[in-house]
């Protein structure tokens, strides 16, 4: 009889003694009387244990065996039906605990947005929040479909969305919208044209006449490939023009920040307050005496009662921790930190790569000037359409 | 009947029959720490050092140490604990 078992239907414990209780062993056995537990106390006395409602056959079959029976207890069944009864207060804090579990999991407590990238919480939470889907919106009056409906269009940067609901949890899948890419017909005719002013290093051209050399200097916006092809039978056609033109150019980037700044140092012990949040409603125990935020860092932290990815209730205890801090005024002591800065977007500007940098210091009315003097070796194509 | 028993234990002996199809009794030990009985007639003696099992025809003492009895109903018996002997009388 395994534990569970046991506990279900319930066990008694018997001590059995007699001048042969193997006797009594062998009747139980005979007779299909499950016995479990044996234990041997001494030659005369034997322990064990047996389903509840095979209580009455045990004490028929002893006096038969010359045995004598002395119950020592039970668990499970009936005397545990007996306990619970006498802790009525308990069983009615299990059932009360258990309906408002059913309860709360047919609401919404908990919300998570995944595939979020640009977008703020704040704005995706309201749309939601107008669409239905937000802490304590009953689960199945939900359509999945209207609330998508609503949310796109209240925001358009979204491409598609859906919410899906397990337990409390509302999961809401997020795709923003990507930029639209240049779309052009190949019909189009298209010079290639300077993005900046250099030296002609080498030109590749796919389509189009060729108008620049390499070791010429252009200007920006001077047209290096034409899309105007010549022909000897016909008038001029237009093609789009296609062309890689390497050049090399000369960059100067200048940053300026504040000469000094004021860093954060540590002002003290942390203190820490606590809140409950059931619902939308929030219990703060630390009065209405909230401290002004000056010159403190605040660390949030949520606790919700809840399993994940098995149910969530509305219940989420608040730790705030205020962590004081003193700001005293500190050196900029890094233009090394501007410099990198700078070289990263050089780096993202152009279409190439950088083939030597230098830098200069300069420091004005607590401003500091970081310059940037960079040769590059780029693509300085750029297709531009012939307008007729 | 113990007779009867004995005579059809040793015609299906003859006929090469298993001899516990006649109803005798038949013993498996597993490692040395599980014994089954099969086709008992009951217990005589039960004790943690030494637990003696009738067989109808004689008896089945077991030795060994923290013997216990797992399971038993009327043709089996399952014993654990570590056995030392097994003798048939």
């Amino acid at each position: 009889m395994n534990r569970i078992e046991r506990r279900i239907k319930g066990a008694l414990r018997y001590e059995l003694c007699g001048v042969q209780p193997e006797a009594l062993l062998n009747a139980c056995a005979l007779e299909g009387l499950p016995f479990s537990e044996l234990e041997i106390v001494d030659a005369y006395t034997l322990r064990l244990t047996i389903p509840e409602d095979e209580r009455a056959r045990l004490e028929a079959l002893a006096p038969r065996c010359r045995c004598e029976l002395r119950p020592l207890g039970g668990t499970g069944g009936r005397t545990a039906r007996r306990a619970l009864r006498r802790r009525w207060p308990l069983l009615l804090a299990a059932a009360l605990l258990l309906l408002g579990l059913l309860v709360s999991s047919l609401f919404i407590w908990e919300i998570e947005l995944i595939g979020r990238e640009s977008l703020s919480r704040g704005l995706l939470l309201r749309a939601l929040e107008d669409a239905g889907v937000a802490p304590g919106a009953f689960r199945p009056g939900l359509d999945a479909d209207e609330v998508r409906s609503r949310v796109l269009e209240r925001v358009p940067e979204l491409a598609w969305m859906t919410v899906n609901v397990r337990g409390s949890r509302a999961s809401v899948l997020l795709l923003e919208r990507s930029d639209k890419p240049e779309i052009y017909r190949e019909k189009d005719a298209a010079d290639v044209t300077a993005k900046c002013a250099g030296i002609v290093r080498r030109v590749s051209v796919l389509n189009g006449r060729p108008l620049v050399r390499p070791g010429q200097a252009v200007l920006r916006g001077e047209t290096l490939v034409s899309g105007v092809m010549d022909s000897l039978t016909n008038a001029p056609r237009g093609v789009r023009a296609r062309a890689e033109v390497l050049a090399d150019t000369w960059y100067e980037i200048t940053a300026l920040c504040p000469a000094g700044r004021l860093k954060e140092t540590d002002g003290g012990t942390a203190q820490r307050r606590y809140a409950l949040v059931v619902g939308k409603t929030r219990v703060n125990f630390y009065g209405k005496g909230g401290k002004a935020l000056d010159g403190y860092d605040k660390i949030i932290r949520e606790h919700r009662l809840a399993v994940k990815g098995l149910f969530s209730t509305p219940l989420c205890l608040v730790c705030e921790e205020l962590r004081p801090y003193e700001a005293r005024a500190a050196a900029f002591s890094a233009p090394e930190e501007l410099q990198q800065r700078l070289f990263g977007e050089l780096n993202a500007q152009i279409r190439g790569e950088i083939v030597s940098a230098s830098f200069s210091v300069s420091e004005g009315d607590a401003l500091l000037g970081v310059s940037l003097h960079a040769a590059c070796r780029e693509d300085i194509a750029k297709t531009v359409d012939i307008i007729p | 009947m113990r007779k009867d028993t004995a005579r059809f234990s040793d015609f299906c002996e003859r006929l090469d029959l298993p001899a516990e199809a006649a109803g005798a009794a038949k013993l498996t030990i597993t490692d040395g720490k599980q014994t089954l009985v099969e086709n008992h007639r009951g217990l005589l003696e039960y004790g943690a050092d030494q637990i003696r099992v009738s067989t109808g025809r004689g008896q089945i003492i077991l030795r060994g140490s923290g013997l216990t009895l797992g399971a038993m109903s009327d043709r089996e018996l399952l014993i654990r604990g570590r056995l030392l002997s097994a003798e048939w009388e």
